[in-house]
């Protein structure tokens, strides 16, 4: 038994020594495996990719500072101008903002990851009510109903297309308001990130599309559509624009890949494509309109044009006016094309007038003042008073040559 | 006349001891210890620099000390070179033999000492200091010299394995 305990009492202290011989290093190696450690950690915590991998990386910041605690006076003049504390807690806090980052990223995946499934959503009622609107348009082109039907297919088209414009409206919005949402540091971080094309749920092919079946509708327009139908094509096609203009260089290098330039130049292109088209067609439709209400107006083809227009046929008609003598027949000009300015323009166009720029506030405003001039040059005058008072005259004058000849 | 002959001595006397007072302003009880030894890699002219601890020497005369004159192929990797308190630098590398206790003069290192370290050459030397005192470690073998500038010192620790 004695025996068996001196056996175990030197085995123990063989083990010991062995063990300290093992821990005979030189300092200089010490201070490399620190430094190497500390640089594999840093590399490891800029690339991490999740929240859980920096925890991990966090546990291995406390096992290295343990590892290494007891040569902190040496580390403190190896690493000299900074310590071994310095050096743990920049480890630390490298890790904190990358976790902080991540977890803002992940935020935001989950909102892109619900964006797609929106627009993924709208893509498929966009299709819908596209289909619907086709077949409508083909009924339309094929009827041979009367005429009191073939109104109703031709309201229910406008109906559909108007839900439409809706849908592509909100659908824009929701990109908008998701990506203004996100702070500018992500956006780096997404961008980094590979979100290229994935055939269908990719937000600039949804966009493309949307922006080509526009185009399609505007071209193919049979004379179906009216005057409110393009204004408001066009206010979608602005705002469109509007959002594009805002966020379009981020959705293309988030989602665009190596070829974000070619998917920003193509958007931008389809764009142009859409907004001269949405600007022609409501134009026209406006001036169709006014000549269908014998009012001329000249040309005009912009919002800058228009208002030009309309203030010179005021002025011509209220100089007009003042120079003849009113009639009833002069007044209604004046009726016809303040029912337009008023019905039209400002109440039944009124929404979209001021959305899509047709004309500005300020614009509407002068217009306005000068259509008053224009009321009160063009009203009919009555010649009763005059006449009533040229009677009057005559009478008195009557009157006081019979009293002086009695006299 | 008499008291005319002592100016100049006295002259004389008064500047040396002011000259003297001049040079004997020192400041003592500096401790030059560099806590950590530098690992210095010669570049192609065999100039070694340390930019921390500045200093910068070439270690030709070194390797012709080691290898002697004729050995023209044998290349230093790298040199080790860690400073005592006292001021002096001592210098090795592998394939050494020895280490060199230098002492820093005027854009000098003059030896002071040759500590024969090894019989066989050096495989992995390393260069601590602990308690003032400079350590050579043998990594390879576990083996811990304790130096100072007139040589080896009975160990401290012990050799432990």
């Amino acid at each position: 038994m004695k025996r068996l305990l001196t056996s175990t009492f030197i085995l123990f202290v063989l083990a010991l020594v062995s063990g300290t011989a093992a821990a005979q290093t030189s300092d200089y190696q010490v201070k490399q495996q620190f430094e190497r450690s500390y640089d594999e950690l840093k590399v490891s915590i800029a690339g991490a990719l999740s929240v859980d991998e920096v925890d991990s990386l966090v546990s291995q910041i406390s096992n290295l500072k343990l590892e290494f605690e007891n040569h902190e006076e040496l580390l403190d003049h190896a690493l000299y101008p900074e310590t071994f504390s310095s050096s743990i807690k920049e480890l630390q806090q490298e890790a904190r903002n990358t976790e902080h980052k991540l977890l803002i990223i992940e935020g935001q995946d989950e909102k892109l990851t619900k964006l797609s499934d929106e627009l993924a959503s709208y893509r498929s009622e966009i299709a819908h009510l596209n289909s619907r609107t086709e077949s409508l348009r083909a009924m339309i082109t094929d009827s041979e109903k009367s005429e009191r039907e073939l109104s109703d297919l031709v309201q229910r088209y406008r109906n559909s297309m108007e839900q439409r414009d809706e849908f592509v409206l909100n659908m824009i919005d929701s990109l908008f308001v998701t990506y203004r949402d996100m702070e500018g540091s992500t956006f780096t971080e997404l961008k980094e990130e590979d979100r290229s094309i994935k055939t269908g749920d990719n937000p600039l092919e949804v966009i493309l599309a949307v922006i080509e079946e526009n185009i399609q509708i505007l071209k193919t327009d049979d004379g179906t559509l009216q005057t409110e139908d393009f204004l408001r094509m066009y206010v979608v096609q602005s705002r469109f624009n509007e959002v594009w203009s805002q966020i379009g260089d981020d959705l293309a290098a988030i989602y665009g890949g190596n070829n974000a330039p070619q998917w920003k130049a193509n958007v931008e292109d389809k764009l142009g494509d859409w907004k001269a088209s949405a600007s022609k067609n409501m134009w026209a439709s406006i001036d169709e309109y006014l000549e269908q209400n014998n009012v001329d107006l000249g040309a005009f083809d912009n919002n800058e044009s228009f208002y030009q227009a309309i203030d010179s046929f005021i002025s011509k008609a209220t100089d007009a006016s003042r120079d003849k003598v009113v009639t009833n027949e002069n007044y209604a000009d004046f009726q016809r094309f303040y029912d337009f300015w008023n019905t039209k323009i400002k109440s039944d166009w009124g929404k979209f007038v001021q959305e899509g720029e047709v004309l500005t506030m300020a614009q509407i405003s002068s217009i306005d003042t000068e259509m008053m001039t224009w009321r009160d040059e063009a009203k009919p005058r009555s010649f009763m008073i005059p006449i009533l008072f040229g009677l009057s005259l005559i009478t008195i004058v009557g009157l006081i040559i019979v009293l002086a000849r009695k006299n | 006349m008499k008291s005319k002959s002592f100016i100049p001595i006295l002259l004389l006397a008064s500047f040396v001891v002011a000259a003297t007072a001049c040079n004997k302003f020192v400041v003592e009880n500096v401790n030059y210890s560099q806590q950590i030894e530098s690992v210095l890699v010669p570049d192609e002219n065999g100039d070694v620099h340390d930019i921390r601890h500045g200093i910068t020497f070439n270690i030709e005369p070194f390797r012709t000390q080691e290898f002697g004159e004729e050995d023209k192929t044998t290349q230093i990797q790298e040199v080790r070179l860690i400073r005592n308190a006292e001021g002096y630098y001592f210098i090795t590398a592998s394939q050494f033999k020895n280490v060199y206790v230098m002492e820093p003069g005027k854009s000098e290192l003059k030896l002071k000492n040759k500590i024969k370290v090894s019989e066989e050459r050096l495989t992995a030397p390393a260069l601590n200091l602990r308690d003032a005192t400079v350590q050579l470690v043998k990594t390879d073998t576990n083996e811990i010299l304790t130096l100072n500038e007139n040589g080896l010192q009975e160990n401290k620790e012990e050799n432990q394995s």
